[in-house]
């Protein structure tokens, strides 16, 4: 406990050490630059103070979290499911070619398409970030499936399991925190994909702020924007990261089934 | 029980791995199969547990063709298998789902009562990452002997253990065929492990794997610690071993070439 604590305590002090670092670099460079091109911190966190005052950060804030969470859920329950058939199912491999068509295509390339799809409501924005997530989580997912090792599954051929239940009780079970990291990971990617969306056609939120910053000149305002973005994904991970040794105790002090 | 295996062939593409292997085994013995590493000891296995094909020949169960892993053969792997996901009762228990009876109770008994005979049982919610080498086979071997299998193959079980450990293991898998009614193979490059576990020794030849030599060990022997240093032992395993150092006689001597090459 003592052990941990200081850990944990010295990990902290780091970080402290570290950003303190970062802000005086960026505070020296901040005296040779136009504030346009490069603000000191303290106007980025005095214009940060003001969206928060107005209201508008708070707003901003959760509907592109709102967005991010729906587009990211929904891309992992779909590209789960599509990724367990392609990599288990030999009749469902005939997707993966498909996913990797779409894989390859830059998904700010389907604004103008999801624009004519779905208006600029919000289900544009939740698609893009769909799109943008589920390819990544069908590959890595139909990956992990066929990466399991053979020999847990000869364990269940010999105890007469049947083909779907070695895929449910012994490949699914096993790669679960592999799923995790895949989850983790993608929801970062998610979070670009909105600001593309946020970019083009909304009305609030936090890309859509940035973009109305700039037209401005208030880079204060966007590098305010970006640091809570930063913030927002530095919290997701660390939050997926102190979820997992509770959900999959059985990984600690071992190494990761890969 | 009657295990049988008939001109038994392998090859992967042009490798030849076993040729023309004929093995019968009969209701509660302990076989041995040796030889160098390429002799086709662990393919010869994974054939009769049903997990590879041969590419001539067959395995007959009881006059059965075995063509598929089924659970009258169990099998104990050297790298133990046992899920990280499950705690040493659910690994357990993971092998109870497709016995098919009607009273499931008496089995869960059985691996209650096995897992006292292991030692496992206050050990019962550890996860496999918590349990030395030696527990973590005990919990592989339980797994593998619930549903009761006619034959347990073990595929060189001990070769990761420590001495001393190993040394306990021998007496326990020894102990555990005595009290069971079930047929034992193991694959093993170690010529005292099998001396002391079998009752019928097969020394395999490599490249392909053939049979060179079938020795049946004396009935009297008694498995005790003693038993290594009695001098029928002692000749016994100087024979295995000049029978399977002249088998791999022509590797030696091609390195030795080699080096002197150098």
């Amino acid at each position: 406990m003592t052990i941990n604590f200081l850990k944990f305590y010295k990990y902290f002090l780091l970080c402290f050490i570290y950003f303190s670092i970062f802000v005086i670099i960026w505070k020296i460079l901040s005296l040779f630059v136009s504030p346009i091109a490069l603000p000191s911190p303290y106007n980025t966190f005095l214009s940060f103070k003001l969206s928060w005052i107005h209201g508008y950060f708070l707003k901003d804030f959760t509907v592109s979290v709102i967005r991010v969470l729906i587009g990211w859920a929904i891309a992992v329950i779909v590209g789960t499911i599509l990724g367990i058939l392609i990599g288990y199912y030999k009749y469902f491999k005939f997707l993966e070619p498909i996913n990797d068509f779409f894989r390859y295509l830059p998904v700010p390339a389907f604004t103008p398409l999801t624009l004519t799809w779905f208006g600029i409501g919000e289900l544009s924005k939740i698609f893009l970030i769909f799109l943008g997530t589920i390819v990544q989580i069908l590959v890595m997912v139909s990956d992990e499936i066929r990466r399991f090792p053979g020999g847990y599954i000869e364990v269940g051929k010999l105890f007469g399991y049947s083909r779907n239940d070695i895929l449910f009780e012994i490949i699914l079970r096993g790669i679960r925190p592999n799923l995790f990291d895949i989850y983790r990971v993608t929801l970062g990617w998610a979070w670009t994909y909105l600001i593309v969306g946020e970019l083009v056609a909304a009305n609030e939120g936090l890309g859509f702020r940035i973009l109305k910053a700039q037209r401005f000149l208030q880079t204060d305002l966007i590098f305010s924007y970006l640091f809570i973005i930063g913030l927002i994904g530095l919290f997701s991970d660390f939050l997926f990261k102190s979820i997992k040794p509770r959900l999959f105790k059985y990984l600690q002090n071992s190494r990761e089934l890969t | 029980m009657e295990l049988i295996l008939e001109n038994i062939s392998k090859k992967y593409e042009e490798k030849e791995i076993l040729r023309d292997i004929n093995i019968k085994v009969d209701k509660k013995e302990f076989i041995g199969l040796i030889g160098f590493s390429g002799a086709g000891k662990s393919t010869l296995l994974k054939i009769i547990a049903g997990l590879e094909t041969p590419t001539t020949g067959k395995v007959k169960l009881n006059g059965e063709e075995i063509k598929k892993p089924t659970l009258k053969i169990g099998f104990l792997f050297q790298d133990y298998r046992i899920f990280p996901w499950l705690t040493v009762k659910e690994n357990i228990m993971f092998a109870l789902k497709n016995i098919n009876t009607t009273n499931i109770m008496n089995f869960i008994d059985k691996a209650y009562a096995l897992m006292d005979i292991m030692e496992l049982s206050d050990k019962t919610d550890y996860f496999p990452h918590q349990l030395s080498g030696g527990l973590k086979q005990k919990v592989a071997l339980c797994r593998a002997l619930i549903p009761e299998p006619e034959i347990l193959l073990l595929d060189e079980p001990f070769s990761s253990l420590d001495p001393l450990t190993a040394l306990k293991s021998w007496h326990l898998v020894r102990y555990i065929y005595e009290i069971k009614n079930t047929s034992f193979i193991i694959v093993s490059h170690n010529i005292e492990e099998v001396l002391f576990l079998c009752d019928r020794i097969i020394v395999l030849d490599k490249n392909p794997g053939i049979i060179l030599k079938e020795i049946n060990l004396p009935q009297t022997w008694e498995r005790t610690s003693e038993l290594r240093f009695k001098s029928e032992f002692f000749q016994l395993k100087k024979q295995l071993f000049y029978l399977m150092t002249n088998s791999g006689m022509d590797e030696i001597l091609n390195i030795r070439k080699k080096l002197d090459k150098v």
